[in-house]
């Protein structure tokens, strides 16, 4: 009689209910429990064990407070995170154009035909001191150019430095120190030492 | 709040780009502002340093991988744009890196945008003698609640090299508060 209970079909139902959904989050919490527990010790590195649970409320203990404020004491302006999206947007439409290059070639023909012209002409009038028709006018500008480009007129740097005396170096716009190291970044330091 | 993959995706697209990054620094602006401004101590210092910050995640988002998550990518370049303006402060006063922090510490009774007590004064001293490293790891542990694992991906550092810091900068610091 009993074995014929026992073997009853709603007997063998376990009557047990797990929660709802469970077994959607059984793996999640045991990973979660087998990751705290590890202290990879790879470096060497070992503190005590419940050392790091407890050091907050020591430290906060030693302080007189019990209570954990993590407050740093910083404030900031009013509705200043309400602003900070538009003022990033306007600077980065505001970025500086990139320098323009100086055609230096042809403002240092510019500056230094007048002198070039000069010491050819005394040159000329030294060799040819019998001639009456010789004027600065008549050594074409674009001949002086071509002495000078191809090395004829030595001219060296304090030559060069007493045409350009009215330039103050300081007033000069140079890159600013974040873009030298923007640049500096981007370049392979390395080869650069190396070369040198 | 969108996917991470889906915003990533969006910041590349020139299409989307704009859209994307106001969504973008709206969602982190103000976990970097506080991250920077521990570092940096003054407000204005902090907002100029995380416009750079943002500025540089626009011009170099093309660059991102996802090896590692955005906010982490992020979290790292606020604190290398950080410690690069308290590098080039500390040079234009002559001073080392740990005397110009602990200067600017000193600054905060008079500044408008602190109100701490005397014990919260002496905590940002005490932080502010601590190697930089050290600093970078309590804050973030103390203050910011982060995991030792979302600092590692940040600092690019070892889990356990991260609890020997946290480790010493605490001692450190009760040695301090207790002087």
């Amino acid at each position: 009689m009993k074995k014929r209970k026992l073997e009853h079909k709603k007997l063998k139902e376990k009557g047990f209910k797990a929660p709802v959904g469970y077994f959607d989050t059984v793996e999640d919490a045991i990973f979660a429990q087998l990751t705290s527990e590890k202290f990879p010790e790879k470096e060497g590195f070992s503190v005590p064990a419940s050392y790091l649970k407890e050091v907050e409320n020591n430290v906060l203990k030693k302080l007189g407070k019990e209570k954990i404020q993590k407050e740093t004491g910083h404030k900031i302006p009013k509705a200043y995170f309400e602003t900070i999206e538009d003022r990033v947007i306007a600077k980065l439409k505001d970025e500086k154009p990139v320098a323009k290059v100086i055609d230096f070639r042809s403002l240092l023909l510019k500056r230094l035909i007048p002198f070039a012209a000069a010491a050819s002409l005394l040159l000329f009038l030294v060799l040819n001191s019998n001639r009456d028709d010789i004027s600065l006018d008549n050594v074409a500008t674009t001949e002086i150019e071509q002495w000078i480009e191809n090395d004829l007129i030595a001219l060296d740097a304090y030559e060069i430095a007493e045409v350009y005396s009215d330039v103050e170096l300081d007033n000069q716009d140079y890159f600013g120190d974040e873009e030298i190291i923007d640049y500096l970044d981007d370049m392979n330091v390395e080869s650069i030492i190396l070369e040198n | 709040m969108i996917a991470e993959t889906e915003l990533i995706a969006q910041l590349k697209d020139p299409l989307t780009q704009d859209q994307a990054f106001r969504s973008l620094m709206s969602q982190y602006k103000e976990r970097l502002y506080w991250h920077i401004r521990k570092i940096v101590i003054s407000h204005d210092d902090t907002d100029d340093v995380l416009q750079n910050t943002f500025i540089k995640v626009y011009r170099n988002i093309n660059n991102f991988k996802a090896e590692s998550k955005l906010y982490s990518w992020m979290y790292r370049i606020a604190t290398n744009e950080s410690i690069t303006f308290i590098n080039k402060r500390a040079k234009q006063n002559n001073l080392d890196l740990n005397d110009m922090q602990y200067k600017m510490a000193e600054n905060l009774e008079a500044d408008v945008y602190f109100d701490g007590d005397e014990m919260q004064l002496l905590l940002q001293k005490a932080i502010a003698k601590l190697p930089q490293k050290q600093q970078l790891v309590f804050n973030m542990k103390y203050f910011d609640d982060l995991k030792y694992q979302e600092i590692s991906e940040i600092l690019e550092t070892s889990v356990g090299a991260l609890k020997a810091s946290y480790h010493h900068a605490v001692k450190k610091i009760e040695l301090f508060l207790t002087q």
